[in-house]
């Protein structure tokens, strides 16, 4: 996936490197040209520059991107970046960095927030919530037919674990296509418990997509769309 | 009234002084207590050291039961969150913030806030004192877009019709005063020497009114 995230801190820095490492077009985005220079030749892009600037996310990628990860240390930065990287940017997916616990719940999906993490957790488990459209990734736009195939990844903290395919719950109109297990792609029906790093691939329509996220991860706080969505 | 101030810094503080000199009620909160400091000693509101960012915060500054909220702490960021939080969720009738970085600016209009850009207001000020000297607006309108300027008639315009200096979508003459007296120009009206007109005028056809009137710079 092609990945922009705002904010090259420690943590910032941690994410796209972890990002990178799992085979993601990352680029950095910070203010601080020191910072771009230590960077180089970690397989990053970096753009130097204010993420709550269009022309700045434009410039990272933004039109193209997959994802943005507004990862500065401070909050407040985090929301306006996430709100001009959802309206005007039109990045599909937005996970956004809660720094202080006392500022949650201001991320939300007002906020063009789709995915809110804190930094308190393990790198690994950031990364998983960084990626939080990794869980649920739209791989191909048959909305010409008006589908959309996603593949959500088994996490640790997953529902989805230990359970049949044919159990999960998913909506009638989702389809559970394959299981894809040691990189290779199974049929669901042999696939048996699903395990820790199994990704399942759903067909799904546009907008089904939180609905398959709640499937596997339905204790997902902080995800908004998992109860606030309208209806 | 009462009246949520975040950030007390000069801009917070002086606010907070002057509504609380005038019998409103004033919540000022800022998380660094050293800035209350900058409060008269005769302040009769609260000051309250925490995050404005924080909801307790915010409910203890009363925000529920606030007649306005002026966001003025020192982070642009924080000023815009702030106040798009009183206006949508605590539904406060009066918002108004400061932005500071003129590339920032358009969150405020994007967002339909007030937010006062601070650093373009005030080199729009400058760059008209300087460019156009005789051209001081009585009064902007919206973010600056559109001002209304008053400027004596120049000799050489003197017999020609008032709707003659109209640019339609640009430049409107409004209002004509002559000796004491104002009045609405009609179409047939004509300038006279000494006649002073108001004109309605964007902020970007300033430069085209100065060579109507004749102006130069420096001067």
């Amino acid at each position: 996936m092609n990945i922009v995230v705002a904010g090259a801190g420690t943590v910032g820095t941690q994410v796209a490197v972890a990002l990178v490492d799992a085979g993601n077009t990352v680029t950095l985005v910070d203010l601080d040209p020191g910072r771009a220079a230590q960077l180089a030749g970690r397989g990053l892009g970096v753009v130097v520059g204010d993420a709550a600037v269009a022309a700045t996310l434009e410039e990272a990628g933004g039109l193209r991107a997959d994802v943005l990860v507004a990862c500065t240390g401070q909050d407040p930065e985090n929301l306006v970046i996430s709100l001009l990287a959802r309206r005007r940017l039109e990045f599909p997916r937005v996970v956004a960095r809660v720094k202080d616990e006392r500022h949650r719940w201001l991320f939300d999906e007002t906020w063009g927030v789709d995915a809110a993490i804190s930094s308190a957790g393990s790198l690994v488990h950031l990364i998983e919530e960084a990626t939080g459209s990794a869980r649920t990734v739209r791989l191909a736009d048959l909305s010409a037919v008006g589908l959309v195939l996603v593949e959500a990844t088994v996490g640790a903290t997953s529902a989805a674990r230990g359970r049949l395919v044919t159990d999960l719950g998913l909506d009638r109109h989702d389809l559970a296509a394959a299981v894809i297990r040691h990189g290779r792609s199974i049929p669901t029906t042999a696939a048996r418990q699903l395990r820790v790093g199994d990704r399942v691939l759903v067909i799904t329509r546009p907008g089904g997509e939180d609905g398959v996220q709640r499937v596997f991860y339905p204790d997902d706080a902080g995800t908004p769309g998992a109860s606030d969505a309208p209806s | 009234m009462h009246l949520v101030i975040i950030g007390c810094g000069r801009t917070g503080s002086t606010l907070a002084a002057r509504f609380d000199s005038e019998g409103d009620s004033v919540s000022v909160v800022d998380d660094d207590p050293q800035s209350r400091r900058r409060l008269p000693d005769e302040f009769g509101g609260e000051f309250i050291e925490g995050d404005g960012l924080d909801r307790q915060v915010l409910e203890a500054a009363g925000i529920e039961d606030a007649e306005a909220l002026i966001a003025v702490s020192s982070s642009d960021a924080t000023n815009v969150v702030v106040a798009r939080a009183a206006r949508d969720l605590f539904h406060v009738p009066h918002v108004v913030g400061r932005i500071d970085d003129p590339a920032r600016a358009q969150f405020g209009v994007d967002l339909g806030l007030t937010m006062i850009a601070t650093v373009r207001t005030t080199v729009d000020r400058v760059h008209r004192m300087l460019r156009h000297p005789r051209l001081e607006p009585e009064r902007t309108f919206g973010n600056g877009e559109t001002l209304l300027v008053r400027a004596p008639v120049p000799d050489y315009l003197a017999g020609r019709k008032v709707a003659e200096l109209d640019v339609p979508g640009e430049i409107q003459a409004v209002e004509v005063s002559r000796g004491g007296h104002s009045t609405i120009p009609a179409g047939t009206a004509t300038l006279q020497t000494g006649d002073v007109v108001s004109f309605v005028v964007a902020a970007a056809s300033l430069g085209r009114l100065r060579s109507f009137l004749g102006g130069r710079w420096p001067q």
